[in-house]
Formats: structure tokens, C-alpha cells, sequence
């Protein structure tokens, strides 16, 4: 990932190997509601301004439910009807692409059982080769691939140290091509909002294509309302007790209410859903705040009351999906994104009807929503592969065909037939829909919008769910902020507070010791982190 | 005078050396040119910029060692636990065995045992971690077991206090009939009108094994005693990394996973690499005190100068 979940536990996650290793069940990423977000690393910020691409949305599709800046995504109820073709030829040169990127799904078919694969391969002239990582490892992964100088030639960009300083040694300049109006010759490309595109700029030279998400990146906190139901349980709970009470009420069997333990979700309920906040202008650390206590006190309840799956803290975020489909748990903790994709996954599952929970206050009322940078992450081209440049451009053009085109339609539903079936102009997903997860998505991406194949009612909810958690909401503030201790230590930081964290909710340390692991934070490099963060925030301002 | 001598040697053995030199190569590209990375144990280095290019800071990366890192001292602490564990209890496991399965009469019921006691050695450790989450797990067969007959279920994968043990057992079951054979082999030499005369002076088993069958297995066990206080400061990073999550940080970082999470993981090389040197050079002063030790005992040890 090209950043860290919020609160990471990476250690908990090098061990998602093992989920591939066939063996259901066992290991991996605690990681946290954002399974699948992430948040920034931030650009260089400085500088940027000259370079950055145009912003040229495809015109082709008119949206049923409206983009709202900061509220809403723009909201499909249907696929449009005979979708335009936008690419012309094959942008491939013939020569084998290679690249790396995470996922977070089950690994698809082998290239040569995988007829997706091979038509994209047609389709784009040149035969992709994606090495894929659970993302919960990708950064040890990418970590090992740098210090191997093995970079392929689209890589997504994974922590690293000094990023503004590996970006310029590694990554290819692509500012000729994309800067102002020079992007209008990839229509994909320029379909993708300009404040995604402030994360790829260092040194004011474009080095980077954003995985755009916008606010569809928000972590939220998913339910099987139809297990609710069949429960007998119909009123949203109001505060986290009654959240709790639920979830004893769910838990019984071979089924626990919770699959990982919802700390992202506790932080929102009282309102600290960051480790950073700005305050009046001054960029402030939340982490002496009690209320993180308070959180971590409820989930520790949650754990102590034996609601939470036992092998929650090490369960991959592709068994937490499983668990969640299976009705082995009932809430499941994911980026919004997933709303789709779990129907997807589990379309055979009689009667799903995923819902989302408001954010609801501890106390009663209103949590806060986390907005987390509007990127997954981004993708460069290596350094190496600079004079393939423009031709691995047109490559991710193609990969992020804006929505409502045959080639979106195919890139994320596949071949017609056999991945999908049409109902209506609708992509219904077949058995071989997983054949489409071979990773090409972190390469390039459509800007996303809000739609699900044939679920108007989910499409609908999923709009309204976004305009109701960013009323109260709250934006990750280190977007577009650099800042090197940062860049060298935080992942380090995380890592430690993380662990604390677990260790806390778990019941293995006492809450009070939250407290310690906050000054070992602030004394290994928190403290300078916070000044660096604070110097390049009034920058920014002037 | 002595040169063509030296010559004509070169010449007789020639063929073998010939025959050496695919394994030296081996030995020099994959064994003693990576140890030259090492020198980023005292560079600030970043793995972009590269191993040369990254500037020199000395011994500011043994600082962490020095004053004590806390996560650091964790790690070793956990470290020297299991190693004395292991030393204690999973050591002498395979010498009984060896004397359990040299004991049994029939060949046939021997060579079976011997068979399924092999087996789990071929297992990689991820299958054997899955193997004991999915029986013992949380949510594992055991435990659904218990409550599905409304019983108390038992913590024991997950469980951090019990964490040594498990560990512990897990080694015993992999590598325990395994490690019978160096043991077996030197019982195969023992010579059995050695037995054969001590039963006509009225020895019994026991005797027999006490004054014939370990005076033969010293000098291996002192052997191996050696080689594994040399890997003191290993206690196995698969095993161990794998099974992290489940109990958390505090109670499992060794040293082996501690250069792994702050090195690859974490992002800090340098310092990482500066605690994987000096364990690299704390091992081998272990070994060469052992082999010292093992002299004043009148045993060969690994070698003698």
C-alpha cells in the first residue's frame, strides 16, 4: 500500500502468506477498518502548482445521483446502454509490461487458465505480468524489491524512506506528458480529479498516476442488515452500548457479531478518528487525548465480552470478507469500496442485504467521520522503463477508462459471457468474476463513482450513506504535508503504537499503558513529526 | 626445491580441485559476497540510493544496542528464554528417542515408527502453524468442539503466556524424530560384544546404558551442543513470525524477527543490520568459547588447531 492504514498493525499482517497458502483461517492483518484505504504519504506539496494535470471529465455518462464536492460521489443506478468505445488500437508496443501492486482479494487464475487475463493481454498489445502481494505485506515487499533494484516497470508505491528522494531517483518524470493540457491525449487519465493528482507531485515534476478513490475511500462500518433482521434487531443502535448489547445478542455458535476489532470505528464514535487534528490553525497530535482511552476501553470490552471472532487480531482481510459473507460475522469493518465488492463476492449468499451503520456518537448522536486521502495510493513508472514511457502511459489510460465506456466495463467486470452476463445493459458477475482481480487495478484507475451491477436500492443507499457520515466529518489533515521524520520513522511509530494498541484491546496490557505508548511515540520521533507537519502546514498557508 | 614440490602437488590434485571449485563459487557468491552488504551496519543507508552511495555514520547505529532499545532488549530477552527452553527440553528429546527406537527388538515395527516420527520435518513450518491454529485456534476444531457442547473453551494459540510452550511443543513435534538420526547412526557403531560382555558380568539395561550407550553419544552430543550454542541467539524466524499476531509484539519478537520488522518492515536497514552483525559476531565467539569447553573436557569438539 502506498501508505499506512491509519492504525496499522503490519506486523499483524505479514503473515496473510499463509491465507494463500490455501489454509483458510489461519494468520494475519488485524489492520483495521480501512482494509482497503489508505492514507497519504503526501506529495511534496512545494512547487506544485505548474505542473499539475487538467481535470477534463469524460462527458459521455450523465449520473443519476449528483457528485457533491466533499459530500458525495456522482451514483450510477444502471449501467448506460451501449458504452462507448474511447481508445483507438492497442496502446501496447508488444513487449511484455511487468508491474506490482497488492490486493486484497484471493489471487486469480494463472495467466494461462484465465481467460480475462489473456484478453486484456489482446486488448492492450502486450502481455501483462503482475506480480501480486497481500496488502497488508506489500510494503516488505516493496521495501525488498527496491533494495533488489528490481523494480518492474509499473510499480505501486509502498512506504519507503525519504519517498521525495526515491521518487526522483526511481520513478519516471512524466510531466511532458500529463502537465496542464498535455494529458487531454489520455482521456482515462484526465477523467481523474486534480486534487488526486497533488499526491504525485515531488519536486513540482509529475513522477506518479494516483489510484484515485475520492469518498469512496471512507472507512465505514458494514452490517448484514438481513441477519440483523433475521435476529429480530431493526432499530440502528443510538450509542456504543446498545452497539454492544447487539452484538452479544449476535454472538452465539460458531458466529461472533465482530470479525477484526472495530478500534477505527470506536475512534469515530468519540470523535478522534486521527491521530492528527487541526485546531484553530495549529496542527495538533489527538494521541494525549483521553478519549482514545475511551476507546480502547469499549473494544476491549467488545474482545472481553467474546463478541469479537478469537482469531480476529490475526485474521487476513480476505478471511474478514469470508467471515462476513458466511454470516460468521455480522459487522465487518472496510473501506465504503467494498460494499460493491462484497456483493460481488458473496452474490450467491439467499437473501444479502449489506447496509452500512451510521456513524453513531458514543454517548448517542454523531461521531465523526474520517475522510482519508481521496487516493489508495499511486503508481509510477520505473526510472528504468522512462524511455516506455509514453506507451505504458497509454497502457494506464486504457486501465482507467472513466465510467459508462466498453473498456471500464471491461477492465472491471471482464468478457461478456464469461465473466459477466447482461441483464439489461447491468454486468451481472458470474462464478469467474474473481478471474478480473489479477491485480491491474493498482497499475491505473477510473475515478471512481458509486454503482453495483442491477442494485439500485444499494446504489441509492450508498450515495446517502456518504451524504449522511460527511456531515459530521473530519479530513485527514496531513494531506499534501511532507514531512521526513515522517517518511523515515512513522511507519516504525505506527508500528509500535499499533502494537500497544493490540495489546490493550486483547486484554494482554492494561488501558493504562495506552499512555506510555504515546510518550514512546512523541519521544522516537512523534514530537518532531508534529513540528514538521506544523512548519509545512504554514507553508501552505502562506 | 620446495616450490616444485609445491608444483607437483598442485598438479596430483588438480581434479579436485576442479571438482571443489562449482561449490567455492556457490560458497563466495551466495555465502561471503552478501556478507559484504553488511558494511550498511555503519552507513545511513537508504536501499535507493544504494550500498555504496549512502553516506558513512560510523557506530551511530550500535547506539540502539548501547543504550538499550526497548523493543531491542524485548527481542533478546525473548531470545535468550527460548533458547534455554529449547536447550533444556527439546535437546534431549532426540537422544531418548534414539535410545527408545535402538531399544526396539522388531526392524519392521522400528522402521515405521521411524517413518512417522520423520514426517513432520518435511512439513514447512507455515503448514504446521495451520495445522495447530486450525485444531487449537480460537475458532479451531478443538475449541469449536467445546462450545458447541457448551464447555469452557481454552485459550492456547493466541495465548501470549503460552506462547514458549507452544513454540516449544511445535519444535519437538516437527523436528524431534528427525534429529534421531545423527544419534542413531552412532548407536549403529557401537559394538555389540561390548553388550555382550557386560551382560556376562551380570550388567542390566540400565547399566548397559549408562556405562556403554551414552559414553558412545558424548562426543556427539557434545557436538551438537556446540553447533547449538552457536545458533543461541537463532530460535527459528518462520516458526516465529508466522504465529506473531496472534500474541503480539511483547511476547514474541526474537532477534531474527526484530531485524526483519525493523529492517525490511519498519524501514530502518542500517539498524537493523547493525544488531543482525552482532549477533553474527556474538555466535561465533559462543562457538569458539564452546569449542574451547569442549577441549578441557578431552573431546574433539567441531575441530582442533
Amino acid at each position: 500500500m502506498s501508505a499506512h492504514p491509519r492504525h496499522p498493525s503490519r506486523r499483524a499482517v505479514l503473515t496473510t502468506g499463509l491465507g494463500i497458502a490455501a489454509l483458510a483461517g489461519i494468520s494475519a492483518c488485524s489492520s483495521d477498518s480501512d482494509g482497503d484505504s489508505s492514507t497519504s504519504q503526501g506529495g511534496s506539496g512545494g512547487g506544485s502548482a505548474a505542473a499539475l494535470p487538467a481535470y477534463i471529465p469524460y462527458e459521455g455518462v450523465e449520473a443519476d445521483l449528483p457528485v457533491q464536492d466533499g459530500r458525495t460521489s456522482s451514483g450510477f443506478f444502471a449501467y448506460p446502454a451501449g458504452p462507448a468505445t474511447i481508445s483507438t488500437g492497442t496502446p501496447g508496443d508488444g513487449e511484455p509490461i511487468t508491474a506490482m501492486g497488492p490486493t486484497s482479494f484471493a489471487l486469480p487464475p494463472a495467466m494461462d487458465q484465465n481467460a480475462f487475463w489473456q484478453e486484456m493481454n489482446e486488448r492492450l498489445g502486450s502481455e501483462l505480468h503482475i506480480t501480486l502481494t497481500p496488502g497488508g505485506e506489500y510494503d516488505a515487499k516493496f521495501a525488498t524489491t527496491v533494495a533488489g533494484r528490481a523494480l518492474p516497470d509499473f510499480f505501486h508505491v509502498g512506504s519507503t524512506q525519504s519517498l521525495p528522494q526515491f521518487m526522483a531517483s526511481e520513478a519516471a518524470d512524466l510531466t511532458d506528458f500529463l502537465s496542464g493540457d498535455a494529458i487531454a491525449d489520455y482521456p482515462g487519465l484526465a477523467n481523474i480529479p486534480t486534487a488526486s493528482w497533488q499526491d504525485c507531485i515531488f519536486d513540482g515534476r509529475i513522477r506518479a498516476i494516483p489510484i484515485q478513490r475520492g469518498l469512496v475511500n471512507l472507512p465505514t462500518l458494514f452490517a448484514r442488515q438481513d441477519l440483523l433482521e433475521a435476529a429480530g434487531i431493526t432499530a440502528t443502535p443510538q450509542n456504543f452500548e446498545e452497539l454492544s448489547d447487539i452484538s452479544k445478542e449476535l454472538t452465539g455458535g460458531n458466529t461472533w457479531a465482530w470479525g477484526s476489532l472495530p478500534l477505527a470505528y470506536a475512534r469515530a464514535t468519540v470523535d478522534v478518528p486521527s491521530y492528527w487534528m487541526i485546531v484553530d490553525g495549529t496542527f495538533t497530535s489527538t494521541l494525549g487525548d483521553e478519549r482514545h482511552e475511551q476507546a480502547l476501553e469499549a473494544v476491549r470490552a467488545l474482545q472481553d465480552a467474546g463478541v469479537v471472532n478469537p482469531d480476529a487480531a490475526s485474521a487476513p482481510t480476505s478471511t474478514r470478507k469470508d467471515w462476513f459473507g458466511a454470516g460468521r460475522s455480522i459487522f465487518h469493518e472496510d473501506s465504503f469500496i467494498a460494499w460493491f465488492s462484497l456483493y460481488v463476492q458473496h452474490g450467491s449468499v439467499p437473501g444479502l442485504n449489506i447496509q452500512a451503520l451510521p456513524v453513531i456518537g458514543f454517548d448517542g448522536g454523531t461521531g465523526t467521520q474520517f475522510v482519508p486521502n481521496p487516493n489508495y495510493g499511486i503508481t509510477a513508472i520505473s526510472a528504468g522503463s522512462a524511455d516506455r514511457a509514453e506507451t505504458l502511459l497509454r497502457v494506464a489510460d486504457y486501465l482507467a477508462a472513466p465510467f459508462g465506456t466498453e473498456e471500464y466495463l471491461f477492465c472491471k467486470f471482464g468478457i461478456d459471457g464469461v465473466n459477466f452476463e447482461l441483464e439489461g445493459s447491468d454486468p451481472v458477475p458470474t462464478d469467474a468474476a474473481s478471474e478480473v482481480n489479477i491485480g491491474s487495478l493498482y497499475i491505473a484507475d477510473a475515478a471512481r463513482v458509486i454503482y453495483a451491477p442491477n442494485r439500485e436500492a444499494v446504489v441509492q443507499a450508498a450515495w446517502d450513506q456518504q451524504n449522511r457520515v460527511t456531515e459530521k466529518s473530519f479530513q485527514d489533515p496531513t494531506l499534501g504535508l511532507y514531512s521526513e521524520t515522517a517518511s523515515r520513522k512513522l511507519a516504525s511509530l505506527e508500528g509500535a503504537l499499533g502494537d500497544a494498541e493490540l495489546d490493550i484491546m486483547l486484554g494482554r496490557r492494561p488501558v493504562s499503558d495506552w499512555s506510555a505508548a504515546v510518550e514512546e511515540f512523541n519521544a522516537g520521533g512523534g514530537a518532531d513529526i508534529l513540528a514538521e507537519y506544523q512548519a509545512a502546514y504554514d507553508e501552505l498557508q502562506g | 626445491m620446495n616450490s616444485t614440490k609445491r608444483a607437483a602437488r598442485l598438479r596430483r590434485s588438480a581434479p579436485l580441485l576442479a571438482l571443489a571449485a562449482p561449490g567455492v563459487l556457490l560458497l563466495l557468491a551466495f555465502q561471503y559476497y552478501p556478507l559484504v552488504g553488511n558494511v550498511i551496519a555503519f552507513k545511513d543507508y537508504l536501499p535507493f540510493v544504494g550500498v555504496w552511495e549512502s553516506p558513512w555514520v560510523g557506530l551511530e547505529n550500535f547506539e540502539l544496542i548501547a543504550r538499550g532499545d526497548r523493543r531491542f532488549v524485548n527481542a533478546l530477552t525473548n531470545t535468550l528464554i527460548i533458547t534455554l527452553v529449547q536447550v533444556l527440553l527439546v535437546f534431549p528429546v532426540p537422544i531418548a528417542l534414539a535410545l527408545a527406537l535402538n531399544s526396539m527388538v522388531s526392524d519392521r515395527i522400528k522402521r515405521i515408527v521411524q517413518s512417522v516420527l520423520y514426517l513432520p520435518h518435511f512439513l514447512s513450518w507455515v503448514i504446521v502453524v495451520a495445522v495447530f491454529q486450525q485444531f487449537l485456534g480460537g475458532a479451531g476444531m478443538l475449541n469449536n468442539f467445546l462450545r458447541a457442547n457448551g464447555l469452557d473453551t481454552f485459550s492456547l494459540i493466541g495465548n501470549a503466556d503460552l506462547f514458549i510452550p507452544l513454540v516449544t511443543s511445535q519444535l519437538i513435534w516437527k523436528d524431534a524424530g528427525w534429529a534421531t538420526i545423527l544419534f542413531l547412526a552412532v548407536l549403529s557403531q557401537v559394538d555389540t560384544s561390548l553388550y555382550e560382555a557386560s551382560t556376562m558380568d551380570g550388567a542390566g539395561r540400565f547399566r548397559q546404558m549408562w556405562h556403554i550407550t551414552l559414553p558412545a553419544l558424548k562426543g556427539i552430543v557434545i557436538l551438537l551442543l556446540i553447533l547449538r550454542l552457536g545458533d543461541a541467539l537463532s530460535v527459528g524466524f518462520e516458526q516465529i513470525i508466522l504465529q506473531q499476531p496472534a500474541v503480539g509484539i511483547e511476547a514474541s519478537e526474537v532477534l531474527d524477527t526484530y531485524v526483519y520488522n525493523a529492517g525490511i518492515v519498519d524501514g530502518s536497514w542500517s539498524e537493523a543490520t547493525a544488531v543482525g552483525l552482532v549477533k553474527g559476531v556474538v555466535s561465533v565467539l559462543l562457538v569458539l568459547g564452546a569449542n574451547k569447553l569442549a577441549h578441557l573436557f578431552g573431546e574433539d569438539g567441531l575441530y582442533r588447531s
